[in-house]
């Protein structure tokens, strides 16, 4: 469970503890300290002066993350902090930019945590926090994206059985997940020689099981390593004999790799301290373990590494600089592709600091000693070891350690293979701990200061956007540390999962001419067929794009009529719009039919805005251009150019994290030309002229653009009419390259079609270009960023076609194979399959059948890899197929049929197939901070109620008030009136808590308990007024966006980028809410689902002495305005007569609210004007209170009669409240002077408060004297609530 | 803004104030007292009732099947009339003609009386003979659709009128119709009971004593059984 971490919270938990500890102090004196927010100084003073907390220590989790394309930018620190009274660890997530505040997860046993290690899973939004307690208990909880569960004991260890807490000090665990599968597999010690593992599978634990290992002490030390793209996982442990063993996890059993003995049994050091680990490297997957040993003149640090299924011999690797024996020692992984290099750091028992590199095959010489003089020989870790993850950056690492007076960083440059000059940060360390994020390359360090330091506070620094610069080291815990054991309190992980992996299918059939078919692929499977929005006519060509912000997807085509149409997938709907016609081909015959056998459009997002643009042909020599924003279509807008004939065929490409295109087409003269949008307006790079006026071929695909992933440089390529000869020009950002040959020597004629394909992974800037010629002859080569390859040994010579798009290349993106390709085509009888790894094409392989037009797609996110193809009218069955590879895999499966054919108008230069993959990653929403303000008739607020982050009481009762909230927006930027949400409120049960135990939150509306306010000038959704009390978020840019005075709001005043908080402004009121009475508000989404986070949960105190209130609501518990209430009608009679009615009905009940503290009440109907009051009309009346028989007039002060009768005790009540202590009153009647007011209802002493009733059907009865004309009579009654 | 939460907050505030002065009070007094109210429109609408006219007994309950019986006559070879002819007397104190006008006709209205159907006849088993016919003076068989004669001449201006149960109403504006014969297509009903504009607009009438005359034709076969219904109709003017 987590809980509320609002600061104010934090207060009341702190001051218990000061009343506690420092109860001899006047009260009086803390309660100004915490009125003044001094509570950081108080709680010091307190801790100081009663000796309440420990020392603190620290550790971060130093596992290296895998690399991963693309994903969440989530990472978590939890810590064990001092003061908190339990084993309740706190944590802070980052989200890309900051570390957000500090929240609790479930408490652990005990009440101290001795060592913890955390790990996010990569399938699931999940993470594991696992942790030893000083009751010797390991527990295990689970962090599901939101909350945490409560933690299950994995086992209980210790020196012996009755003395657990003197073992607890050694790391008996370890986590690592299956990187494919999301298992999480924990190794825990159990008080024997052997340790055991649990199986956790993202739902329940399953163990514990025994691994059999030859060792015989108990396991103190136990590391684990996972590899990425498997399921593999590898484990070594030091035990409490100093003997070392390892195994790997073959996914379902533990593998002693051929070695059934002890790897070690020389040693001395116990397994007090970490001094083995074990690593993978990035590319062969070889394993690395090592670990220290006794002599060190013999060797400092030993190893062996699991090649090719082979473990090789125990190996010593001396060290002229070393100090002693080794006491920690850390491996680090160079994530960067090709790369197998591995640092490995030692702390030795002269606090001596080495390094040295595994290259792959050989360790370098060590490095010259980084530091002599650690904070600790032998008490704790203090250094770390990172690669970086950030593209800038390949092949770098850093080096923190604690040197005894503050925190040192080296920075291991991977360009000159060098170590920098040290820098230093902070105070007086004892862990240091570092990250490297594997999506966005933030390095996130962790600090630990020693309780010998000045502040002894746990405090961060971090890298982000490929800086080499660190951010100011921050305060993350404001101390005390607990006191310095040399175990771990702290650990740290990155979130690889992502959710975004679905991808979309579009093909056309021949029975559906007019309809696109398309399919969904949901992550694992294709879904069934169903019709895109059609129009009239026969589909020729199709692209489709998947937005990079919205969950959008855009399918344009092209029609045997011309017609250039657009439709747009909306993924929320998961509907398609109706078509928008675009524009009309014609030829220079005026020909739309011949024309639209070319692709004379194409359609690319941009990146960062969001916008689609589609460039398309209008029956002149210039295309034009259309923008779609998500919400409306703009244009044609001309793009004049200098080619004369008709753009036969168009090609775009985007560039990543801009808003750039670039644009090549070749038209019906073979011109060739290419230009770059820049966000706003088309630009030539400085090249107004045609770039080649002898293209290759203007009735096939001649011509492509593509982008460098890394330096962000396009490629532009076209086929030139020379047999041999291909072009191509580079555009860096200032400058367009000259147009240089490309020549293929094994050209056998002139190129017909041709592809680029960018490598996706990081560092790469490799490019792809297949090309086939008109002797059906395929060349593939390779551009490496800055040169081409050799043409590659010809794939065919005998290809299925070259009538038509038989062919296509496409990178994987799966992290378990960067850089590999496949390359698919038709090779006259089926499809022949190649895929490109490690620099090589391997051999082909086959599926299928005679082949019209292939597709293939990489999903960014899951790595799931998928071929399409339409199959000719020369094959058996005419099908359409669709093939894939997932989970990283190398072979293909099985090709299926998502189409029974038959197909239709094949070996044409159509497009009949489009693929795309979802790009749109759904932002993250967290609600961060707010603060209460006084009510102001403006979109300004009044003067701020309470601090940040703070809850505020209300004055009086009734009162209105204002909410500011600052919405956290990370992971993916929204466009404006991206998502809309809804505020809500619920009474407080327990503590206004990010949980929501115990609440039950209601949409606020102008009518609930606590209500929108609607104040007389500003309107609901009108622009907020900032102000200099606004709440705040550290250093992230607040949007403003709207002031609101009713539910559903969204941001409609402007887009707000990741790592940006939107700001709104709630206009409330106490609406008849209980006094004295604690609510909390949330904001969720429209649909009501909740946020991704909640840091803060803001709390509002009603005013104090409450009262009983009785209104006349609607059905909904809206007040209404005018009540009134209509006894049934009658006619006139000769003679006297009794009309009846029933006084509260659904539609206007009576509602009675008990806010105050007396339980007792009672509730009278009486005439508003007094007994002497009547039924009125202009020209006759009738008494109520007349008790006169036979409606005669009595007595009393009028000439009328008539009288009024209740029942209520035939009435109903419903409630909120209980009916306990309700009495419903028998009939009674008006009589002027002696029943003046009847009483309807009554609460006892035992009747709830703080809830209402809803009373209705009261029955109502009034004599009418006889001869009453016609008339419509009336008399006003009041309710009265009186305490009794 | 929205108009309906200002009206809705207007009503709470009001109440609010008048809880506040309430409470003030009572915190003075130290007694308990009044939190809150809410007021409600009390509404009646009196609709106008029917115009109507009926035979009541004494207590203005309405007569099952009301009926007049004539004064028997004995087999005669020539026609009954004039003094001859065979009488009645429409409204008794056990069968009254009673109208009410519960605010339905403030313009008036008319009571009149009228056969079944112009068509209709004083029926028997054996031979029948007529209400309506004029010829012969009601003697003989005329010129109307049938093939009988007879007579029926009614006299309400003999008639004793009363107001009814209304005991504010009086007669005034209230007339009683003159003597009248029935003849087919002339003279199908007769007024027995006006009410003009100036009568009561809420009000009821008893009316009783309203002569009824009968000629019948010679030779007219003896019979038990002779019957015929007349319908009493009252019209708004």
């Amino acid at each position: 469970m987590r809980h509320c971490s609002s600061f104010f919270r934090s207060i009341f938990i702190y001051y218990t503890v000061l009343c506690v500890a420092l109860g001899g102090l006047p009260f009086e004196w803390f309660f100004v300290q915490l009125r003044e927010g001094n509570i950081v100084d108080v709680l010091y003073r307190a801790q100081k002066n009663n000796n309440v907390i420990d020392i603190a220590r620290e550790f971060i989790e130093p596992k290296i993350p895998n690399a991963y394309a693309n994903g969440a930018t989530d990472a978590m620190m939890a810590y064990d902090t001092v003061n908190n009274g339990t084993s309740t660890p706190k944590y802070r997530l980052w989200d890309g930019s900051a570390w957000w505040s500090e929240q609790s997860a479930s408490a652990f046993a005990g009440t101290e945590l001795y060592n913890m290690q955390v790990r996010y899973a990569p399938t699931r939004d999940e993470a594991i926090l696992v942790a030893m307690t000083n009751t010797g208990q390991i527990q295990a909880q689970v962090f599901n994206g939101t909350t945490w569960w409560s933690p299950t004991t994995l086992s209980t260890v210790g020196d012996t059985v009755n003395n657990p807490n003197a073992a607890s000090l050694y790391r008996w665990f370890d986590i690592e997940y299956e990187q494919t599968s999301g298992d999480a597999i924990v190794v825990v010690a159990d008080n024997s020689a052997d340790p055991d593992y649990y199986v956790w599978n993202g739902t329940s634990w399953t163990g514990p099981t025994n691994i059999d290992i030859p060792t015989t002490g108990r396991p103190f030390q136990i590391e684990l390593a996972s590899r990425t793209g498997s399921d593999e996982l590898a484990f070594i442990t030091l035990d409490s004999n100093s003997d070392v063993y390892a195994m790997r996890w073959t996914w379902t059993a533990w593998n002693n790799m051929a070695v059934a003995t002890a790897w070690e049994t020389t040693a001395s050091i116990a397994g007090t301290r970490k001094a083995i680990d074990v690593a993978f490297e990035t590319t062969s997957w070889d394993i690395m373990f090592a670990w220290w040993f006794t002599t060190v003149a013999t060797a400092h640090f030993r190893y062996r590494a699991y090649a090719a299924g082979v473990l090789g011999a125990v190996t010593n690797v001396t060290n002229a600089n070393q100090g002693g024996v080794v006491n920690w020692l850390k491996l680090a992984p160079n994530p960067t592709t090709w790369s197998d290099q591995i640092i490995i750091g030692l702390q030795d028992a002269g606090a001596d600091l080495n390094t040295f590199i595994w290259s792959g095959t050989a360790w370098s010489a060590v490095h010259a000693e980084h530091s002599a003089g650690l904070e600790n020989a032998a008490v704790e870790m203090d250094f770390d070891i990172t690669f970086e993850t950030h593209s800038s950056n390949p092949n770098d690492a850093w080096l923190l350690w604690s040197d005894g007076a503050t925190v040192s960083r080296k920075l291991w440059d991977g360009g000159t293979s060098a170590w920098a000059a040290a820098t230093t940060m902070g105070d007086d360390n004892a862990w240091v701990l570092l990250n490297a994020h594997p999506n966005n390359g933030a390095v996130l360090a962790a600090v630990y200061e020693d309780d010998t330091s000045a502040t002894k506070d746990i405090r961060e620094a971090h890298l982000t956007g490929g800086s080499q610069t660190w951010s100011a080291i921050t305060q993350i815990w404001d101390g005390g540390v607990r006191r310095n054991l040399g175990i771990l309190r702290m650990a740290q992980a990155t979130q690889k999962y992502n959710s975004s992996n679905e991808g979309m299918l579009v093909y056309v059939t021949e029975d559906s001419t007019t309809y696109p078919q398309y399919r969904r692929w949901t992550g694992s499977s294709w879904s069934s067929a169903a019709s895109a929005s059609g129009t009239n006519g026969e589909l020729r060509h199709m692209v489709l794009k998947t937005s990079p912000k919205r969950d959008e997807a855009a399918l344009v085509t092209l029609w045997n009529n011309g017609r250039v149409e657009a439709q747009i997938w909306n993924g929320t709907t998961s509907s398609w719009s109706g078509t928008q016609l675009l524009n009309t081909l014609n030829d220079a015959n005026g020909d739309r039919d011949l024309q639209s056998l070319y692709r004379g459009f194409d359609i690319e997002y941009e990146n960062t805005s969001g916008d689609l643009i589609v460039v398309t042909g209008d029956g002149t020599a210039d295309p034009n251009y259309h923008v779609w924003n998500g919400t409306s279509w703009t244009g044609p807008v001309d793009i004049n150019i200098p080619t004369t004939g008709r753009p036969n065929w168009i090609e775009l490409a985007s560039k990543p994290w801009t808003d750039e295109l670039a644009m090549i087409l070749i038209d019906s003269n073979v011109d060739v030309y290419g230009m770059r949008w820049t966000g706003s307006a088309w630009d030539n790079m400085g090249t107004a002229a045609v770039w080649d006026a002898t293209g290759a071929i203007a009735t096939e695909k001649s011509i492509d653009v593509a982008y460098e992933t890394t330096s962000g440089d396009a490629l532009f390529m076209w086929l030139d009419a020379t047999s041999t000869d291909q072009y191509y020009r580079t555009y860096s950002g200032t400058t367009l390259s000259a147009a240089t040959l490309l020549d293929n020597a094994q050209a056998w004629g002139v190129g017909n079609w041709m592809t680029l394909a960018s490598n996706p992974t990081s560092w790469s800037d490799q490019i792809m270009f297949w090309v086939l010629d008109v002797g059906s002859d395929l060349n593939t080569f390779v551009w490496s960023g800055t040169a081409w390859s050799a043409v590659h040994t010809e794939h065919t010579a005998g290809a299925e076609t070259n009538a038509s798009h038989a062919f296509h290349i496409a990178f994987e993106t799966h992290s378990s194979n960067p850089n590999n390709a496949w390359l698919a085509y038709g090779d006259g009888n089926t499809i022949s399959r190649k895929r490109w790894s490690a620099g090589a094409w391997w051999a082909a392989t086959t599926q299928g059948d005679d082949t019209d037009f292939i597709q293939l797609n990489a999903q960014p996110n899951s790595g799931a890899f998928f071929m399409n193809a339409y199959e000719s009218s020369a094959s058996a069955s005419m099908d359409i197929t669709e093939n894939r590879i997932t989970g990283g895999g190398a072979t293909f499966g099985t090709a299926t049929a998502v189409y029974s054919g038959p197909v239709m108008r094949t070996a044409l230069p159509l497009s009949k197939i489009a693929l795309a993959s979802e790009r749109y990653i759904s932002p993250t929403y967290t609600q961060q901070a707010y603060r209460f303000f006084n009510n102001a008739n403006s979109t300004d607020v009044g003067s701020a109620l309470a601090l940040q982050d703070t809850g505020a009481s209300l004055g009086s009762g009734w009162a209105a008030f204002r909410l500011r909230t600052l919405l956290r927006v990370d992971t993916n930027s929204i466009l404006a009136n991206a998502q809309n949400f809804k505020l809500q409120f619920a009474q407080k049960s327990g503590t206004c808590d990010t949980a929501f135990s115990g609440e039950t939150y209601a949409d606020v509306t102008d009518s609930t308990l606590i209500a929108y306010n609607n104040n007389a000038t500003p309107a609901d959704g009108a622009a907020l007024t900032a102000n200099a009390n606004d709440p705040t978020d550290g250093g992230r840019t607040i949007v403003n966006q709207d002031y609101e005075e009713l539910n559903n709001f969204t941001n409609t005043e402007a887009a707000i980028a990741s790592g940006q908080d939107g700001k709104w402004d709630f206009s409330l009121k106490d609406n008849g809410a209980l006094s004295n009475t604690d609510y909390c508000f949330r904001i969720v989404k429209s649909d009501g689902s909740l946020l991704n986070e909640y840091t803060v949960i803001p709390q509002i105190t009603t005013a104090a002495g409450g009262s009983v209130s009785v209104d006349i609501v609607d059905s909904g518990g809206t007040p209404v305005g005018s009540p009134s209430f209509a006894m049934n009608s009658v006619i006139v009679t000769i003679g006297h007569q009794s009309a009846t009615g029933v006084f509260g009905q659904a539609s206007q009940k009576i509602r009675v609210t008990n806010n105050s503290g007396n339980a007792q009440w009672s509730l009278t109907l009486a005439a508003d004007s007094g007994p002497t009051s009547f039924w009125d009309w202009t020209v006759t009346d009738y008494d109520f209170n007349d008790p006169t028989a036979n409606a005669g007039d009595g007595a009393d002060g009028d000439t009328l009669g008539g009288r009024m009768s209740l029942n209520p005790s035939v009435g109903t009540l419903g409630w909120t409240c209980s009916a306990t202590g309700m009495t419903k009153w028998s009939s009674s009647s008006f009589s002027e002077g002696a029943t003046n007011s009847i009483t309807i209802l009554t609460a006892g002493a035992t009747a709830d408060t703080g809830c209402y009733w809803d009373f209705t059907g009261i029955d109502i009865s009034q004599t009418i004297p006889g001869e009453k004309p016609v008339g419509s009579y009336s008399i006003s009654m009041t309710l009265t609530a009186t305490a009794i | 803004m929205n108009t309906h939460s200002l009206s809705s907050f207007i009503l709470r505030k009001m109440n609010i104030t008048t809880a506040g002065i309430i409470l003030g009070a009572m915190a003075l007094s130290t007694v308990a007292g009044v939190y809150a109210s809410a007021t409600s429109n009390f509404a009646q609408t009196i609709n106008a009732g029917t115009l109507s006219v009926d035979i009541v007994d004494g207590s203005y309950v309405a007569v099952g099947s009301p009926s007049v019986t004539m004064g028997a006559k004995t087999f005669s070879f020539s026609c009954l009339s004039g003094g001859s002819a065979s009488t009645g007397t429409f409204g008794t104190a056990s069968q009254v003609i009673y109208i009410k006008n519960p605010d339905a006709a403030d313009n008036g209205w008319s009571v009149s009386l009228a056969g079944s159907a112009t068509t209709a006849v004083w029926d028997s088993a054996g031979t029948d003979y007529d209400f309506n016919d004029a010829g012969g003076s009601g003697c003989t068989d005329g010129a109307d659709t049938d093939s009988f004669g007879g007579q029926m001449t009614v006299d309400p201006s003999v008639g004793v009128l009363a107001t009814g149960a209304c005991a504010s109403c009086t007669t005034t504006s209230v007339s009683k119709g003159t003597s009248a014969a029935f003849v087919e297509g002339t003279t199908n009903s007769i007024t027995l009971l006006t009410g003009a504009s100036g009568s009561d607009d809420i009000g009821d009438w008893k009316l009783t004593g309203v002569s009824i005359s009968q000629t019948i034709p010679a030779e007219q076969p003896a019979a038990s059984d002779y019957d015929i219904n007349l319908t009493l109709s009252v019209l708004a003017s």
